[in-house]
């Protein structure tokens, strides 16, 4: 598959989650851009990795009817016999997302992921729930937007011109911390609160993990620190891969650093990112296990809490 | 058709010959309906009783025979009934001598002309004998059928209780005085007379039943139990009520001869006795919550789902300081009574008591899906609007079985026809063919090909649904005025305002404000249908007539790039205005053509409902595949909902779309929602903020079900049901379905009650 030029005029979204309620505060709607800089191993949302369209096969809602492969010219529809009945096979690696297929598919089981908005589409999709954001929760919070992804900074000309036409919204923009510096300064007074992720503590681990370095990220954390942004911290916690002693303290020791954060969150490591990943027809990054259960979680917050830290949900 | 629910249910069919012979005696004796339905009253009750089971509280359990004579229909049948397939079935299988089967063939082709459906449906006008030529909508398909029935009876409960029983003869004497002095004819007064009397001697009945259970029984607590049923049996021949307990005990035993399905404002005509024992200690609240938990298993036992209404809070009560006080038990009472009924219903309003909508909202987080919730503050006045009447009486509004408007002991409004939208916008398409049945139906009108734009077609099509409409609302008055000739349903009468004032039997002129309800299926379908085709056949034309009508005509078996043009074209409940504007128009054309017939045939009002029950799945089996992509036979959406797994924007959306339907020229409409156990466990506050949005912007009604294993496993083999099932975790995307089958397996493993 081929990388698409990145439109500023246009972004490239892959979901758009009215009704959203664990992304910021109050009800909110959630943009989840395409493309990152990342590379997370235990990334539930695979379909974000590259900025251009993604072809998903659903085998589970697939039910057989083959209507798709008389209108795949490149082939990558075909039909095996498996236990003595015909079934469907698809090959990521022959299609070129010409979405004929879609047409036919009364199923739902194929798709093509990855639509392009201008800033006022995307306006237009959100202001039917202006209504909901509004709602005052019991700690009278208000709900609104949330930028998600991906990594919504690397798209950061094209929110930017769409912040400008969302005057009086809440805006959240949860991000990797991964982009130029410059790029958070432009958008900085926009933004009503940032989730930040902090991933690994260890930079070496970091890039193993994670693919890139994680100094950029700490020093955009620092900038949006001291320049007064609203933070809340995200921790996403994998077993056997941060769930150690040595992580924990460096999350207890950032919190105590930057004690003016709103807090902490614990992001435990849940495996429903697995269906897309074999839809997508990605490779298995190895990170393939159980959901942390709430006794596990829990633990871990005991833990940190063990180092004085109390802001940690 | 119901089973009820009782221990040891008869096993063969005397008790239908005996009440069959007993009928024939009466028509021969008598001339007066009142008579001889006191008659066959006498023949039903204490007969057709069961006796008070271990776990029951009060007394009063019923299964009604094969034959027999009801109101609703629900409950055997309407008026004077017989359940054609089952005696049959017994014919063929059952044992028993010679004369038995003599009996059974007797009393089958007695009853086949004469029961109460037949002759109603057979003398109907002639103008409607073309027009609705069966009553089999299940087993055919028609476009619109009458329902026989008298459905929603909400009898005068406080009048009952204040007077109690020789309070309601002094009134029935008191009235026949005036009727000699007059000279008036007192035949109804005394059949009144004797039908109190009735329920007198079945009181008396279950009286000598719970003393022999009580002497035949070690258990003490069980010993205190029926004493108390003994107790309260004897005083409530003489005396009114002056106990919740035997409140409880006459109402529900009153109801039970009729047999009743709606238990009215229970809150109000309990409230004061409640609030009376507990604070005189009488009662504990558990002793208090003990009798709501039995009296709702009773209404259970009768097992008609679409039925079993308990109304609490809302505009309107006498007494709103002590219905409130027990509307939190009764809360507590359908909390912990895991039955499908009674339909708890709560009517609030700014006014309602936050602990009871806490205790409201914490039932429906368990799962309950009750209490169904209704909105003064929306409904008051657009009912009001609706049924053209005051704010007092629009107050007492009452929403029967499934969903359709009354008043309090006011006005009757039966749901009597049912319509179904989508088999008529099929007629439309072919000019008026239907090509399941392969035969015309309805008015001839202009195919799709033959109309040259979208409005051009929709006029034809609402040409259709006005022809069954009006034809709908004159058999409605037919039905009640045919019914009042043959049927006074004296129990009912007694307790409904203007009848004993009048003189006359409910339907006879007893009761001045009678309404109709026309029940209509496939809306929702067809304004997805309709959005359809505007777009592809008018706008865009990417989409020829002949195209659409080979591909429906196959059912889309190799014609899916088309079925799947259809499936992706705008669909309700998206907050998308391009259907929704199409689906609200049509639902106001079909408003207010109701609406106008009222003053047409004579009746207070007539008023459509778009409601749930299983007629959005039964009807729809005999329509083919349509133009929003659905396949042939395939459900319709229930109600005002969205068709199953086409609302993909998520609740905010939904719950848009729904809040776009005026309230005010129709009858009731139903709203399901549905979350997951651990939406609702996570995001409690925001959910419950959604919802009070959605009621403050118009949200007129809803009925929350919160989704537990049983309903994540169908969601798991039926996906295609469940699309708007949605998992939310921080950062995530991704529906329920959309999820791998072992993932899926694995949530559904971890949801626990």
């Amino acid at each position: 598959m081929t990388e698409l030029p990145i439109n500023t005029k246009k972004a490239r979204v892959f979901d758009i989650q009215r009704f959203s309620l664990n992304d910021g505060p109050g009800i909110r709607t959630t943009i989840f851009f395409k493309g990152c800089p990342l590379r997370c191993e235990w990334c539930h949302n695979p379909e974000s990795f590259l900025s251009g369209p993604q072809f998903l096969y659903n085998e589970s809602l697939c039910v057989n009817c083959m209507e798709c492969i008389p209108v795949c010219l490149p082939g990558a529809h075909d039909k095996i016999e498996y236990q003595g009945q015909e079934k469907h096979v698809f090959d990521h690696e022959l299609c070129n997302l010409c979405g004929e297929c879609v047409k036919v598919c009364c199923y739902e089981a194929l798709k093509i992921i990855g639509k392009e908005y201008s800033t006022k589409e995307l306006l237009d999709e959100l202001k039917p729930d202006l209504v909901y954001y509004e709602l005052p929760n019991e700690s009278l919070e208000r709900g609104g937007i949330t930028l998600s992804g991906g990594e919504p900074m690397n798209q950061v000309d094209f929110i930017a011109d769409f912040l400008d036409l969302t005057d009086g919204i809440h805006i959240c923009m949860d991000t990797s911390g991964y982009a130029p510096p410059e790029n958070f300064l432009k958008i900085l007074p926009k933004i009503d609160l940032f989730l930040f992720d902090y991933k690994v503590t260890d930079p070496e681990k970091h890039i193993y993990y994670c693919g890139v370095d994680n100094a950029l990220i700490l020093s955009n954390l620092d900038l949006l620190y001291h320049s007064g942004a609203n933070i809340v911290l995200r921790f996403p916690i994998i077993p056997g891969v941060n769930d150690n002693l040595e992580h924990f303290e460096g999350i207890a020791k950032l919190m105590k650093k930057y004690d003016r954060i709103e807090y902490g969150e614990i992001m435990a490591y849940h495996n429903l990112g697995i269906s897309k990943i074999e839809q997508f027809g990605m490779m298995d990054m190895g990170i393939h296990q159980k959901s942390v259960n709430k006794e596990e979680r829990s633990k871990w917050i005991s833990i940190i809490k063990s180092y004085g830290i109390h802001h940690i949900r | 058709m119901n089973n009820f629910k009782v221990k040891n249910p008869r096993e063969d069919l005397q008790y239908e010959i005996n009440f069959t012979n007993a009928y024939r005696e009466a028509i021969n004796k008598y001339n007066r309906p009142e008579e001889i339905e006191v008659a066959s009253l006498k023949a039903q009750f204490p007969a057709a009783l069961h006796p008070i089971q271990d776990e029951d509280l009060f007394a009063g359990r019923l299964q009604m025979g094969l034959v027999g004579l009801g109101i609703q229909g629900q409950t055997g049948g309407f008026g004077y009934y017989m359940d054609e397939e089952k005696v049959t079935r017994e014919l063929e299988f059952a044992t028993g001598n010679a004369k038995y089967r003599e009996d059974l063939h007797d009393l089958l082709t007695f009853w086949k002309s004469k029961n109460t459906t037949t002759i109603i449906f057979n003398q109907r006008p002639d103008e409607l004998q073309d027009i609705f030529p069966s009553m089999e909508w299940k087993k055919e398909p028609l476009p619109a059928c009458p329902i026989i029935r008298m459905a929603g009876a909400f009898i005068d409960y406080e009048k009952l209780l204040n007077l109690g029983l020789n309070g309601l003869m002094d009134l029935v004497r008191n009235r026949r005085k005036v009727a000699i002095d007059n000279n008036e004819d007192v035949v109804i007064y005394d059949c009144m007379l004797e039908e109190v009397e009735l329920v007198k001697s079945v009181c008396a009945f279950y009286c000598s039943q719970a003393i022999k259970l009580m002497n035949n029984t070690d258990n003490p607590q069980r010993k205190i139990e029926l004493k108390n049923i003994a107790d309260a049996l004897l005083k409530i021949q003489m005396d009114p009520p002056s106990s919740m307990f035997e409140a409880l005990q006459l109402s529900w035993l009153y109801g039970l001869l009729i047999p009743l399905l709606q238990h009215g404002r229970v809150d109000e005509y309990i409230g004061d006795f409640y609030v009376h024992d507990i604070d005189n200690g009488i009662i504990t609240e558990d002793e208090a919550l003990a009798m709501l938990q039995s009296f709702f298993r009773l209404i259970n036992h009768m097992d008609s789902e679409t039925d079993g209404r308990v109304i609490i809070g809302g505009y309107g009560r006498r007494n709103p300081k002590n219905a409130d006080r027990v509307c939190l038990t009764i809360i507590e009472a359908c909390r912990t009574v895991l039955e499908p009924l009674p339909q708890t219903t709560l009517r609030f309003n700014s006014e309602t008591p936050k602990a009871i909508w806490d205790a409201a909202m914490n039932c429906i987080e368990e799962g309950r899906t009750y209490p169904l919730l209704y909105n003064d503050d929306i409904l008051v006045y657009a009912i009001g609007k609706a049924f053209d009447v005051s704010k007092e009486i629009a107050e007492s509004y009452m929403p029967l079985g499934c969903g359709e408007f009354e008043f309090n002991h006011f006005s009757f409004g039966s749901p009597n026809g049912s319509a179904n939208s989508l088999k008529m916008l099929e007629l439309a398409i072919r000019g008026g063919y239907d090509h399941v049945s392969n035969k015309e139906m309805g008015p001839k009108v202009k195919s799709l090909k033959a109309c040259t734009s979208y409005d051009e077609f929709y006029e034809e099509y609402k040409s259709i649904i006005s022809y069954y409409i009006v034809a709908q609302a004159k058999f409605q008055k037919y039905e009640y005025d045919i019914t009042g000739k043959m049927h006074p349903f004296l129990l009912v009468s007694m307790l409904y305002d203007g009848c004993l004032e009048s003189g006359k039997a409910i339907f006879n002129g007893g009761c001045a404000h009678l309404t109709g309800a026309l029940e209509l299926y496939g809306n929702v379908n067809s304004a997805n249908a309709l959005a359809a085709i505007k777009k592809h056949i008018f706008e865009e034309k990417t989409l020829t007539v002949d195209a659409l009508v080979t591909a429906m005509d196959h059912n889309f078996y190799g014609y899916d790039k088309i079925r799947k043009l259809l499936l992706d074209a705008p669909k309700y409940g998206n907050d998308d205005d391009y259907v929704d504007d199409i689906y609200i128009d049509l639902h106001n054309y079909i408003a207010e053509k109701s609406r106008e017939q009222a003053s047409a045939v004579g009746l207070k009002a007539y008023l459509y409902v778009t409601i749930n029950n299983a007629q959005n799945t039964t009807l729809a089996r005999w329509v083919g595949a349509t133009p929003d992509g659905r396949k042939s036979g395939m459900p319709m959406a229930n109600a005002n909902n969205p068709s199953p797994g086409t609302d993909k924007n998520g609740l905010t959306a939904m719950l848009n779309s729904l809040a776009k339907l005026s309230h005010d020229n129709h009858a009731g409409a139903v709203q399901n929602m549905r979350f997951t156990k651990e939406l609702m466990a996570s995001s409690r506050e925001k959910v419950h903020r959604a919802l009070i949005s959605y009621f403050v912007r118009g949200g007129a009604q809803a009925m929350i079900t919160v989704l537990g294993k049983e309903d994540l496993y169908n969601a798991i083999q039926k996906p295609e049901e469940y699309k708007d099932l949605i998992v939310r975790v921080g950062g995530f995307s991704a529906r329920f379905v959309d999820l791998k089958k072992d993932i899926q397996q694995e949530i559904y493993d971890r949801v626990t009650y």
